[in-house]
Parts: C-alpha cells; sequence; structure tokens
C-alpha cells in the first residue's frame, strides 16, 4: 500500500499547488489532537479538508498529531462517519491484487459507505471448528483457537475440544484427500516436529512475557498453526497447506503490486482536482480490472444511488428494531446492536430525555446492564435517540416487540431484527393513524409527494454531460 | 548474459519474502521469468519512469534505461516530457536523464541490476536489442524511426510496448508476438495464444475495422484514431493541437504543457501490468491498442480485426 500512498504524495502534493498549502497548514497546527479534530473539520474554511483522502493520512501523522487508521473497508472505520457528518466530500479508493477502485463520497449525492451491505469477515460455526472440519481453512482456524487457548487470553467463543453435545460428531468426517503442491508440504512427522519446536519456544516466552496473541509474522506462532492445521487435516484427511499458504489464509493477506496501486492512487488525484475545482459531478467509480471487460480495463461509472434505507447518510437517519423486550438486556442492546450492528463506539441512548445507556464507563454497571428493556420502560412502540459523539453520529431507534421474530428464509437464528428507513416511517405513520385518524389525511399526501421529491433528487444528481450513456458495467 | 544461464536463476529466500504479496498473485513461476528478464526503457518522461518504477519493483532482472536529452535545471519536474521523479539532486549536472535517474532507480530495488544505455535510439540495431526479453518506447518518435525500431523488434522476436501520453489522454500498444499465456478461471488453469499484429499493419487500418465498446460514440471513435494517427505523424504537436485531448489540462496550469503526472502514472501502470504480462505469462493482455481518456477516466481496449482472443 506504501507505493499507492508515495504516488499520491507526488501527483498531489508535489505537483499540485494547492497542496503545498496543505502541507504548511497541517504544520501550523501541530497541535491538534485527535478528540477535536472533527470539530477542526468545519471549522477549517477552504483547502486543508476541501477534499479527505483516506491513506493521506500518515503524511499528516508524520507533522501533526493527528490519529487516523489507514483506509479499510471495516463498517466501525471512523473517518468515512466524520467526514459525512461534517459533509467533507471524501476520495474513497482501495486496491486488491490486479483490482482497484476508487469513488467519491458526498453526503446526498452518492453512496455512502454503509449504503451497501458489505462483506464482514468470515466466521465459521463452533460445531465445524471443534467436531466437522472439511476445509483447511477450519483446521487453519481450529489451530489459532488453539494457540490462543493455550497461550493466549482464554475465549470462551474459541472452545477447540469436541462438543459431545452435537449429534454430527458421531458421523464420519469429509472424504478429502492430500494432494501435493510446488511449495514443500510437511510430512506427518515433520509436523509433529515443527509443532513441537514452536511450542517449545512459544511457551518460554508465554513465561517471560505472558499473554500472546497469534500474528502471522511471528515465525513460532506462525510454525505453530501450520504445523497444528495440517496434523488435523492429516486426521480428517483434508487437503493439507504448505505454510506459505497457510499464512495467507490465516492472517487474510491480500495481495498488493505496484502497478494497481500507482493507477488508482493517480486516479485519486484526478478525483481530488475535479472535487478542488467544484466538479464534483465530473467524478466517477472508477474499477480496474485484471483483463478487458467489454472493452474496458479502467471502467468509469457516475454515482449509483444511494441506498434510501441507509442509516448513516439519510437526512435524519431512522431505524425500527423487532425483539423481545422482555428478555433483551442492556448489555445486549448496547454490545450487539448499537455496537455491532450500527458500528457505534459509545453509543449514548436516551428516551424522553432518560438517559438509558450512557457512554461513560463509570455508570454502566453490571447489575444495571443485565436488566431487560422492559425494565428500564423501553417497550413496544418506544422512540429510542441514540447518539455516537465520537463520530457525530446521531439516529433514532424505533423499538418493536415480539417473542418470536417471523422467519426468513426458514432461518431464525437472530435475537433481533433491524430495518431501515422505509420501515421505521411506516411505522411512524401506523402509530399517528392509531393515534388520530384525522391526520391521516395529511400523512398521506405527505407520502404521495414523496416520489415526486425522490425524481426531482434524482435529475438534481444526474450528470448532464453527453457521454452519460457510456456507462459501463 | 545469453539467455541460457539467465533461466537457470531460481527465486530466492530473500526474494520470496521481498515479493510475497505479489508472489501470491502471479505465483513463483510468474515470478521467476521476472526474475530472468531484461528491459530496457526507452524514454524517461512521466510515463516511462512510471514504468521503470513499477517494473523495478516488480523485480525484473536487468533495468536499462536509455534517454539522452539534456536534464534542464529550471525545468525541474514540470515540464513537457520532464516529469520524471527519479532525478536526484536538482543542482547536479548529468550527462542527460538517464544518468539522472540511475541512482533512484537503484534504490527502489537493490535485486534489480540497473544500467544505461548510452546514447538514443538512431544508433542502435538488432546487435543492441537482441539479448532484451521486452523493450517499451516510452517517448515521441517519428514516424519512420519508430517503425523502423519496431520492425527490428519484430525481426528479432523481441516483445515490445509503445506508448505516450498526451494531456489527459494515453496510449499504449502491445506488440507480444506469438503470444502464450495462462489463465485461471474457477480454479481451472488453460493455456492460450495470441497472434500480435506488428506496429506497422496496425496504422493502416480505417476506423472501420477497428472495434471499439458498444455504445461508444462515433465522433469519439474518430478523436481516438486521430490521435493515434497524429502520435505517428511528424508534425504530432500541430495535429495534438486540434483536438479536445487538451480538455480539461486548465485545471492542472500550463506549465504541463501536455505532460500531466498522474495520466503518466495511469497509464504508465497500465503498461506496466501489461509488461508484466508479457513476461509473466498470465492473465490476457491488451490487444493490441490501450486507450485512456483522463477526463472520463476510462481505458479501453481498441481490438484489431482477426486474431480476437477467444474470450472476448
Amino acid at each position: 500500500m506504501k507505493t499507492q500512498l508515495w504516488e499520491i504524495l507526488f501527483c498531489l502534493v508535489v505537483l499540485l499547488p494547492q497542496s503545498l498549502n496543505l502541507l504548511q497548514i497541517a504544520e501550523e497546527n501541530k497541535m491538534l489532537s485527535n478528540a477535536n479534530w472533527s470539530e477542526y473539520f468545519k471549522t477549517q474554511p477552504g483547502y486543508l479538508f476541501s477534499v479527505l483522502i483516506p491513506g493521506f493520512d500518515w503524511l499528516l501523522d508524520s507533522l501533526t498529531a493527528f490519529w487516523l487508521s489507514f483506509w479499510n473497508l471495516h463498517l466501525n472505520d471512523v473517518k468515512p462517519k466524520l467526514a459525512l457528518a461534517a459533509d467533507i466530500p471524501l476520495v474513497e479508493s482501495g486496491t486488491a491484487g490486479y483490482s482497484g477502485e476508487s469513488s467519491v463520497i458526498k453526503k446526498g449525492l452518492s453512496p455512502c459507505y454503509e449504503c451497501s451491505e458489505r462483506p464482514r469477515n468470515k466466521t465459521y460455526p463452533g460445531c465445524t471448528i471443534r467436531n466437522t472440519p472439511s476445509e483447511p481453512i477450519h483446521c487453519i482456524v481450529w489451530a489459532k483457537f488453539l494457540f490462543s487457548q493455550l497461550f493466549g487470553e482464554p475465549d470462551d467463543e474459541q472452545e477447540v475440544s469436541p462438543d459431545a453435545a452435537d449429534p454430527e460428531l458421531a458421523v464420519g468426517c469429509g472424504d478429502g484427500h492430500a494432494t501435493g503442491s510446488k511449495m514443500q508440504l510437511r510430512t506427518l512427522k515433520e509436523n509433529v516436529a515443527a509443532w513441537h519446536k514452536a511450542v517449545t519456544d512459544v511457551k518460554e516466552r508465554r513465561k517471560r512475557d505472558g499473554h500472546l496473541s497469534w500474528d502471522k509474522d511471528d515465525t513460532d506462532a506462525m510454525m505453530f498453526v501450520a504445523a497444528a492445521a495440517n496434523i488435523r487435516c492429516g486426521i480428517f484427511q483434508i487437503e493439507q497447506k504448505t505454510e506459505w499458504k497457510v499464512k495467507e489464509m490465516a492472517g487474510n493477506i491480500i495481495p498488493a503490486i505496484a502497478t494497481a496501486n500507482a493507477v488508482i492512487a493517480a486516479i485519486v488525484c484526478l478525483q481530488a482536482v475535479k472535487v478542488l475545482k467544484n466538479n464534483i459531478k465530473k467524478t466517477r467509480e472508477v474499477s480496474l480490472r485484471v483483463q478487458p471487460t467489454q472493452h474496458y480495463i479502467l471502467a468509469a461509472s457516475t454515482f449509483a444511488d444511494r441506498n434510501d434505507n441507509c442509516v448513516v447518510c439519510a437526512e435524519k437517519p431512522t431505524v425500527t428494531i423487532t425483539l423481545d423486550t422482555k428478555k433483551f438486556t442492556l448489555k445486549d442492546f448496547r454490545e450487539k446492536v448499537c455496537q455491532k450492528k450500527l458500528s457505534m463506539h459509545e453509543p449514548d441512548v436516551e428516551m424522553d430525555g432518560n438517559i438509558i445507556l450512557s457512554s461513560d464507563e463509570d455508570d454502566l454497571d453490571e447489575n444495571f446492564l443485565k436488566k431487560t428493556l422492559s425494565e428500564v420502560g423501553v417497550n413496544h412502540g418506544a422512540i429510542l435517540t441514540a447518539e455516537d459523539f465520537q463520530q457525530e453520529f446521531k439516529l433514532e431507534i424505533h423499538i418493536e416487540h415480539a417473542e418470536e421474530l417471523p422467519e426468513i428464509d426458514g432461518q431464525n437464528d437472530q435475537e433481533f431484527r433491524i430495518s431501515g428507513q422505509e420501515k421505521a416511517t411506516a411505522t411512524i405513520t401506523a402509530q399517528a393513524e392509531e393515534v388520530a385518524i384525522g391526520k391521516k389525511r395529511a400523512l398521506s399526501s405527505q407520502t404521495e409527494s414523496e416520489p415526486a421529491a425522490k425524481v426531482q433528487k434524482i435529475m438534481d444528481h444526474l450528470d448532464l454531460d453527453d457521454d452519460d450513456d457510456l456507462i459501463c458495467l | 548474459m545469453t539467455a541460457e544461464n539467465r533461466e537457470e536463476q531460481e527465486v530466492s529466500e530473500q526474494e520470496v519474502t521481498q515479493y510475497d504479496r505479489q508472489i501470491r498473485l502471479w505465483g513463483l513461476d510468474g515470478q521467476k521469468r521476472l526474475r530472468n528478464s531484461k528491459i530496457c526503457v526507452i524514454g524517461l518522461s512521466s510515463l516511462g519512469s512510471e514504468i521503470v518504477k513499477n517494473l523495478t519493483l516488480a523485480g525484473v532482472g536487468e533495468m536499462v534505461l536509455m534517454d539522452d536529452r539534456k536534464v534542464d535545471e529550471k525545468t525541474l519536474l514540470m515540464t513537457r516530457d520532464g516529469g520524471n521523479f527519479f532525478r536526484a539532486n536538482f543542482g547536479t549536472a548529468f550527462e542527460n536523464r538517464a544518468s539522472a535517474s540511475l541512482d533512484r532507480v537503484q534504490e527502489l530495488n537493490p535485486n534489480v541490476k540497473v544500467f544505461i544505455a548510452p546514447g538514443f535510439t538512431s544508433d542502435k540495431n538488432l546487435d543492441f536489442f537482441k539479448n532484451f526479453s521486452l523493450v517499451v518506447i516510452a517517448v515521441i518518435l517519428p514516424k519512420d524511426e519508430l517503425l523502423r525500431i519496431t520492425g527490428i523488434l519484430r525481426e528479432g522476436g523481441i516483445k515490445h510496448i509503445v506508448g505516450a501520453t498526451f494531456g489527459m489522454y494515453g496510449f499504449g500498444f502491445n506488440d507480444f508476438l506469438e503470444h502464450e499465456y495462462s489463465l485461471t478461471k474457477n480454479e481451472k488453469t488453460e493455456l492460450r495464444k495470441i497472434s500480435f499484429k506488428p506496429l506497422s499493419e496496425a496504422i493502416n487500418y480505417s476506423e472501420n475495422e477497428v472495434t471499439f465498446p458498444k455504445r461508444y460514440k462515433k465522433n469519439k471513435v474518430r478523436v481516438a484514431l486521430n490521435l493515434y494517427e497524429a502520435y505517428i505523424s511528424e508534425d504530432f504537436k500541430a495535429k495534438f493541437a486540434e483536438f479536445e485531448s487538451l480538455k480539461g489540462i486548465e485545471d492542472w496550469g500550463e506549465e504541463f504543457e501536455g505532460d500531466i503526472p498522474p495520466i503518466g502514472a495511469i497509464v504508465g501502470g497500465l503498461m506496466g501490468q501489461e509488461a508484466i504480462k508479457a513476461i509473466g505469462q498470465k492473465e490476457r493482455p491488451i490487444y493490441n491498442t490501450l486507450l485512456f481518456d483522463g477526463d472520463r477516466m476510462d481505458a479501453k481496449e481498441l481490438l484489431l480485426p482477426r486474431g480476437d482472443p477467444k474470450e472476448i
């Protein structure tokens, strides 16, 4: 990824006159701390953050006390939300192997980070890991868990011993078979020896340094996982992988090449110049391919439509959450709903001015968190306001009580269900109808006017450039 | 330095570590081919230096730089054909651009042997080129000279890439002769072949014979072809001025005079990837012409008739 940064640096900082000022201003503001930099976004007129380029941060980092994480697509990444909150265009980009992409995110104009569901880190069911592995990755995950259990902090979710209660345990194992590979595979004997050596070394370090966490660049830890995974693969007759390959799978390594980084970094610069020249509608969603698809190796299209249900970039973000208010605890609500699902960091939740959850750690006592939602007065139809100061993110949560969640696609493994803006609006409408039937006419006329507004919005965003019909998919 | 003893060099442990992220993409065999390749890059403008950077980082065996144009201290980075980011110490006098770039290129990757070729294309013949696995021409040459060089390379069986940037546009032409490559789809790897057309033949095709992307407007086709023709014509600058290819250039200030660094980076990145395809023999290369439009930010393949790769 470094080459991509250098490219941006070269194209934008060295050669774009405006950027020289950027460096200067950044230097003048050495004292900036990370706590108030969202304020800083808003107060700085003109240049400095007229456009925000993720990945450019390390440069600022070396000059100022800015704290920012490098580009990644984690949903709980603070930066995109902050840029949205401060209404600053964000030039987003990334590469993976031969491919890459870049687009501009602007509030109300383009889809934001969270308008579409992005893949989260894949997890595997506990029973597959513990009892019935069928692919090499299952054994690799198992070996990583084993490492954590032996040398790290104990974690119930990373259990490795067979689960006797699982009926599938008795069922036979997969019928895969070991195949050779270009890079050397260890024999069982070598695997055992390698594992033994790794265990001996790691044990020493464990005694000396306390809890260890697994790291792909830690030679011993890597050897431990590769050897343990392959021994387990052997037992279950699953294809074994070389240590080099195991490292890729266990460490989620994404291939990177200089060429793709150069192309995407330069595209970021072109996008940034368009934004700075007040030509944001001329920016494109650009994607780079391995080989031409329909003749395009670098394809550009205009903004896709925003997701109207997106809880992040909507004018007034609202969601409806269906759950069992009599069973769902505040702890679950904080961790599973607010933090995991809505990617808030330190949520403050209020109802009618009463604090339900506080972002202050001191206020979160265990006993209080054990209470169910209904015990603190949150019942069917409750409207909560959740806010995360760190991200300048605020949304309204409508609670729907249901003892059992309706099944979707025959699946019902969740404790709660979340739906977006439309559902919330419908709920409000329904509630309003119940309360005051007389107002129905006014409300429905309001809904009717929405499509017209939507069309207008789309029209506003349409790029009237005559090249528009060239959008290539 | 003969082809035979170059083939024998294996990728070392140190190299496996250094190139880890890319070996995961094109495999040890791809890296081995790169490791044993010898590249010549002619012309060190923003485009040429970008290609040099990409191939040096990728870990080619030898990199030979050729550009005898004088270094001009006053113009620094910002003039036409001057966007060379390798140039060290601006105050120091160097013989030419190639020698001024040598140290920085070498710094990028100590594993690569970097050399300078003295002189320029006019005094070079097959004897000079015959040991190269790939030649990249990233400089605007007069039509006759360009055809002479590409003719020599064809004759000597040397794969080559020709490219240039003008304003917001960039252009690349691949001639990989009879090219074999492997393509992995759905975990199955198959071998494929393409016969490339030489440049001398390609420039004679008319507009109607070249396949453009569907829905591509006719007038744009004309512009593309004009650029293509202009590229190899002597009065390039005069013709160039007629086109809308300078569109958008005002954003970058007039001092760039047509050589805009990000355009060089994009076209150089795409051409660098084509060079890696030529040597590594993985993935389908562009057949034959690539046209990049910096205003629209897309790059497309202009297909020549016959010999199309199967999957198109």
